[in-house]
C-alpha cells in the first residue's frame, strides 16, 4: 500500500475515529474564549471610547493613505522574503540532521534551539557588536582585502534580515526535520536503484514527501515575522518600518488604543487570508 | 544515470553539505557566543572588547532577587502552558489531519491565528478582558495568555507529522482487533511523538521568551524573567543581563537533556526505528 | 511587679494593634540599581516605621497604568512610580488622587515647580537631564551649544546618534521639543523641524538608537562619536569603565527628565504614608547617593562628585509637557513619513 494511495483514499472510519472535527472542539472553544472575545471586546471598546464614527475613520485612514498601504505591503513583503530565505537556508540543515547524523543529532538540535533561548535583546546586542562599522566582521573583511571601506551593515535593512532569519530559521529546520524523519527512506533508495540520479531522486521523491514540513515551517515563520517588531526596532537603523512597529508606537507614544486595535485587526485579517490561501493551495496536493 | 556517477557525486555533495552545515551553525551561534563571552566580563559596564574574565556578574545575578524568583515563575508558566496546549491541541491536530471536512482549512487557519497577532495587542486585550472576568493580574491569567500563543505550535507540528504518517499502521491494528483506545495509545500516539515533542519545545521556548503578554500581567508574584530583564536593562546595562541570558540558555539545554532522556530527542529528526 | 505586668500588657496590646493594622501595600519601581535603591532608601524605612509591608513590582509605566485602568475599583497597585507622559494619561483617565500637604506633610519641602506640571496629582521624586555624551578621543572640541551640535552633523564634523522616535517617552522632549524650542517654532508646525532632521539624516552623519543601551554600544563600537543622552546614565557608564566618555549640558541648558510618584485612586490610604516617608530628607538623600540623580526635597545636601555633577532644577529647561502630549500623534505621524523612511 503506497503512501500516495493512502492519501487519496476516500474517508473511512478507521483508527481512533477522529475523522470528524469533534476533536477540535476544546481548542476552538478555548481560543474563542481567550483569543477572539478579548479582541472583539477590545475593538468594541475602541468604538465606544472614540465614538464609532472616529473608529470607522481609523479603517478609512489605513486603507486610503498611501503611507499606510506602503507599510502594509512592506510588512507582508518582509515576512514573505524572510520565509523564502528560511526555506532555502533551513532545508539542507533539516535534511542533514535527518539523514547524516548518527550520534550527533541531539547535539545539533541543542545548538539549533540555543538562539531561541537567549533573550531577544541580547541576541540583537550580539549582532550590533558583530556587524558594527569597526566590528569583527567588517575588520576581518578589510584585512583580507575583500572590501575597501568599513561595512555600514547596521544602517541597512540587511541587518534586519540577519536578525529575523537568525531567530526564525530554527523553527523552519525543526518543522521540516520532524516531517522528513517519517518519510520512508526506502522510497528514495528505490528511485536510486531504478536509475534516478541522486538530485532527481531528491527532487521527485524526497522533496514532495516533505512538503507538509515546509508548509508548517513557512506558516510559523511567516506569521511570527508578521507579528514581530523588536528586531525591526533595534536593527536596521529604523529603515524597516512594519505594521507591528506602528502598533507599538501607538502604545508607548500616542496612547491611541483605538488606532492600535484597528491596525492589529487589519494585520490579523491579512495574515489569515495569506494563511488560508496557502492551506488551500497545498490541500489540492494532499496536505492540510 | 551511470554507476560511476552515483558513487562519485554523493561524496562531493555530502562534503558541500557538511561545509554548509558548519557555516550555518557558525551563523547561528555567533551572536550567542558574544553574549556568553560578555557574561564573563570583569568590567562594570558594557564595554567591548572585554579585557579580563570574572564570575562577578553571575554572583550579582544570584543576589538580585527578582531574577531568581521570576526565573522560577517563568519555568512554571512554560511547563503549564505546554501541558495545557498538548491536552487541547493534540486532539485538534489529529482530527484536522484526517478530517475530510471541507471546513478543515478554515478551522486550521483559525487555530493558527494567534501566531500572527502582534502580542502586545493581545496582551492588552487579555488584561482588560480577564480583569473583567475577575481574574485580573494573576498566575492563572499568565498561563492562559501563554497557552493562547503556544497552542498553534503543538497543533501544527502534530498535524504535520500525522499527515505524513499514513493510515496503514492504524488500519492494521484495527484489523487485528485492537480497540480505539488501544490503537490511539499504542499506534497513533507513538506515531505523532516527534510532533508533540517538537511542538512542546516550541511552546516552552516561546513562553520563556514571551515579553508582550507577560508584561501586562506582571505583579509581585507574577513577574516573568523577560519582564524583569527588560526592567533591569532599561536602567542598568551591565553584564548581569548577559549572565542571566546565558543561564537561561543553559537551563534550556538541561530541559532538552531531560526530554532527551525521557523520550529521545532524536524522534524529532528520527534516527529510523 | 505591677509596672512589669503593665508594660507586658501594653506591649501585647501594642503588638496586637500593630498586627491588626499591619497592611501590605503594592508599590512599583523601575528595575536594576534604581529598584535596589528604592527598596533600601524608601521601602525599608517605611516598613520599619509602620510595621507594614510594601511589595515592589518592577516594570514599566505603560504596563502599570493599563493594569490600574483594567481594575479601577480594586487596583492591583497602591503607589505608582511613573514618567511624565504616562502620568498625564493617569490624570486624564482619573486613575490617581490629588496630593496635598495634609496627606503628605513632607510635600511642604518640595518646590512647587515639581508638582505644578502634574496639576497636584502627584510629585516629581527625582530627575535627570538630557545633554551630550561624546568620546573624548574622537571629538576633541565638542560644540558648546545645541544648535551648533545639530549643524555640526550636517557639516560632517562627527557622526552623531540621536534617540529614535521609538525609544519612548523621552525622545519627544530631549530631541523634538528641544529643536522646536531652539528654532522658535510653535509645537504644531512640524515641517521646519522635520526638514532639519531629514537634512541631518541625509548628510550620512546621523544614526538613531532605539534602545537606551544601544547608544553606549554605538559609541563604543565606532558607529557614532557623539549624541544626546541623559546625565545619570552617562556618568554611571563612565564610572563603570567607559573612560573616554564625557558628558555636558550644551547652551542654553539640559532638558529635564523627571520620575514621578502618584497615589492610585481606590488604592490603600497607607500609600500616603509611604509617599511621605519617601519624600523625607533622609530617604531622599540615601536615594540620590545610591543612583546619582538629583532629588526634590530642598533640604537634601549632595556630597562630591555628585554635588558638582547634578544640575539645579532652575538651570535645566522644562519642556511644555502638556503641549507636547497634545501634538504627540501629529509628531509621530510626521516623523514616520519623513525621518522614518
Amino acid at each position: 500500500m503506497s503512501l500516495a494511495e493512502s492519501h487519496t483514499r476516500p474517508k473511512r472510519r478507521v483508527g481512533w475515529g477522529l475523522q470528524g472535527l469533534g476533536g477540535t472542539l476544546p481548542a476552538v472553544i478555548f481560543l474563542i474564549a481567550f483569543f477572539v472575545l478579548p479582541l472583539v471586546d477590545n475593538t468594541i471598546n475602541s468604538f465606544e471610547n472614540d465614538g464609532s464614527a472616529a473608529a470607522i475613520d481609523n479603517y478609512v485612514r489605513l486603507f486610503t493613505d498611501s503611507y499606510y498601504i506602503e507599510v502594509i505591503a512592506r510588512t507582508l513583503w518582509v515576512s514573505l522574503l524572510s520565509t523564502l530565505i528560511c526555506i532555502v537556508l533551513g532545508y539542507p540543515i533539516a535534511y542533514y540532521l535527518v539523514r547524516h547524523t548518527e550520534g550527533s543529532g541531539a547535539f545539533l538540535i541543542f545548538l539549533l534551539v540555543a538562539p531561541l533561548m537567549t533573550s531577544i535583546i541580547m541576541r540583537t546586542y550580539g549582532w550590533q557588536i558583530l556587524l558594527a562599522r569597526n566590528g569583527p566582521i567588517s575588520n576581518w573583511l578589510l584585512d583580507f582585502g575583500l572590501i575597501d571601506r568599513p561595512l555600514a551593515t547596521l544602517r541597512s535593512p540587511v541587518s534586519v534580515y540577519f536578525g529575523v532569519v537568525h531567530i526564525l530559521v530554527p523553527y523552519m529546520v525543526i518543522s521540516i526535520a520532524s516531517v522528513l524523519q517519517s518519510v520512508d527512506r526506502r522510497l528514495e533508495e528505490a528511485a536510486l536503484i531504478l536509475g534516478a540520479s541522486r538530485w532527481r531522486a531528491f527532487w521527485r521523491v524526497t522533496l514532495p514527501l516533505s512538503t507538509a514540513g515546509i508548509v508548517t515551517g513557512s506558516i510559523i515563520v511567516f506569521m511570527l515575522c508578521n507579528g514581530s517588531f523588536l528586531t525591526m526596532l533595534l536593527l536596521g537603523n529604523g529603515s524597516v518600518v512594519t505594521l507591528p512597529l506602528l502598533i507599538y508606537q501607538q502604545f508607548i507614544l500616542v496612547n491611541d488604543a483605538g488606532f492600535a486595535a484597528t491596525m492589529g485587526n487589519v494585520l490579523l485579517f491579512l495574515a489569515l487570508a495569506c494563511l488560508y490561501l496557502q492551506l488551500r493551495t497545498v490541500r489540492g496536493r494532499g496536505h492540510v | 544515470m551511470s554507476g560511476s556517477h552515483s558513487v562519485r557525486r554523493p561524496d562531493l555533495g555530502l562534503i558541500a553539505l557538511k561545509v554548509y552545515v558548519v557555516a550555518f551553525f557558525a551563523f547561528l551561534m555567533a551572536p550567542i557566543v558574544v553574549v556568553v563571552i560578555y557574561s564573563f566580563s570583569d568590567m562594570a559596564y558594557t564595554t567591548w572588547p572585554i579585557t579580563d574574565l570574572s564570575l562577578r556578574w553571575y554572583q550579582r545575578m544570584l543576589e538580585y532577587r527578582p531574577f531568581m524568583s521570576s526565573l522560577a515563575f517563568s519555568l512554571q508558566v512554560a511547563v503549564a502552558a505546554a501541558v495545557l496546549s498538548i491536552l487541547i491541541g493534540v486532539p485538534a491536530a489529529l482530527a484536522l489531519a484526517r478530517s475530510g471536512s471541507r471546513y478543515a482549512e478554515a478551522v486550521m487557519t483559525f487555530l493558527l491565528a494567534p501566531l500572527s497577532m502582534p502580542m502586545i495587542l493581545l496582551g492588552v486585550a487579555l488584561l482588560y478582558y480577564l480583569s473583567w472576568m475577575g481574574l485580573g493580574v494573576s498566575k492563572l491569567s499568565v498561563v492562559l495568555g501563554h497557552t493562547v500563543v503556544s497552542l498553534p505550535y503543538i497543533i501544527r507540528t502534530v498535524a504535520a507529522v500525522y499527515i505524513q504518517s499514513g493510515r496503514s499502521q492504524e488500519e492494521a491494528a484495527t484489523i487485528l482487533g485492537a480497540g480505539r483506545w488501544q490503537v490511539f495509545w499504542h499506534v497513533t500516539l507513538p506515531m505523532v511523538r516527534a510532533g508533540i515533542l517538537a511542538g512542546a519545545i516550541f511552546a516552552m521556548l516561546i513562553s520563556l521568551d514571551n515579553l508582550p503578554i507577560s508584561f501586562f500581567f506582571a505583579g509581585p508574584d507574577t513577574n516573568t524573567l523577560p519582564v524583569v530583564m527588560l526592567a533591569y536593562q532599561q536602567n542598568q546595562f551591565d553584564p548581569a543581563i548577559a549572565a542571566i541570558s546565558t543561564t537561561q540558555t543553559v537551563i534550556a539545554v538541561i530541559m532538552l537533556l531531560i526530554v532527551q532522556r525521557l523520550t529521545g530527542l532524536h524522534h524529532i529528526i528520527g534516527q529510523k526505528r | 511587679m505591677k509596672t512589669r505586668s503593665l508594660l507586658l500588657a501594653m506591649s501585647i496590646v501594642a503588638s496586637a494593634g500593630a498586627s491588626a493594622h499591619a497592611e501590605t501595600i503594592s508599590v512599583t519601581a523601575f528595575g536594576g540599581a534604581w529598584e535596589q535603591a528604592f527598596r533600601e532608601c524608601y521601602v525599608a524605612p517605611y516598613e520599619a516605621a509602620t510595621g507594614n509591608t510594601a511589595e515592589v513590582t518592577v516594570g514599566s509605566p505603560s504596563q502599570w497604568v493599563n493594569q490600574i485602568a483594567a481594575n479601577p475599583q480594586d487596583p492591583p497597585i497602591d503607589v505608582l512610580v511613573n514618567l511624565m507622559d504616562t502620568a498625564a494619561v493617569a490624570i486624564k483617565d482619573g486613575l490617581v488622587d490629588p496630593m496635598t500637604v495634609e496627606q503628605v506633610p513632607n510635600l511642604a519641602k518640595v518646590p512647587a515647580a515639581f508638582t505644578e506640571p502634574l496639576q497636584g496629582y502627584g510629585t516629581v521624586i527625582n530627575f535627570g537631564a538630557a545633554g551630550l555624551g561624546y568620546m573624548t578621543d574622537r571629538v576633541p572640541n565638542p560644540p558648546a551649544d545645541w544648535m551648533a551640535f545639530f549643524d555640526g552633523i550636517i557639516a560632517g564634523d562627527y557622526v552623531a546618534t540621536l534617540p529614535g522616535i521609538n525609544v519612548g517617552s523621552t525622545t519627544p522632549t530631549a530631541l523634538l521639543w528641544n529643536l522646536f524650542d531652539l528654532m522658535g517654532v510653535p509645537l504644531d508646525k512640524t515641517d521646519a523641524v522635520m526638514e532639519k532632521l531629514v537634512a541631518m539624516k541625509d548628510s550620512g552623519n546621523l544614526v538613531f538608537y532605539n534602545d537606551m543601551n544601544q547608544y553606549l554600544t554605538q559609541l563604543q563600537s565606532g558607529e557614532a562619536d557623539i549624541g544626546i543622552y541623559w546625565d545619570g546614565r552617562a556618568w554611571t557608564a563612565k564610572d563603570g569603565g567607559i573612560d573616554k566618555l564625557n558628558f555636558y549640558y550644551p547652551q542654553p541648558g539640559g532638558i529635564i527628565s523627571p520620575s514621578v510618584i502618584q497615589k492610585v485612586k481606590n488604592g490603600s490610604d497607607e500609600g500616603w504614608n509611604f509617599i511621605n516617608v519617601l519624600l523625607s530628607k533622609s530617604s531622599q538623600e540615601c536615594f540620590s547617593q545610591k543612583v546619582g540623580y538629583p532629588v526634590v526635597n530642598q533640604d537634601v545636601v549632595y556630597p562630591e562628585p555628585l554635588a558638582s555633577r547634578v544640575p539645579s532644577y532652575k538651570d535645566v529647561r522644562w519642556p511644555d509637557f502638556a503641549g507636547i502630549s497634545k501634538v504627540m500623534p501629529e509628531w509621530v505621524d510626521q516623523w514616520n513619513r519623513t525621518v522614518g523612511r
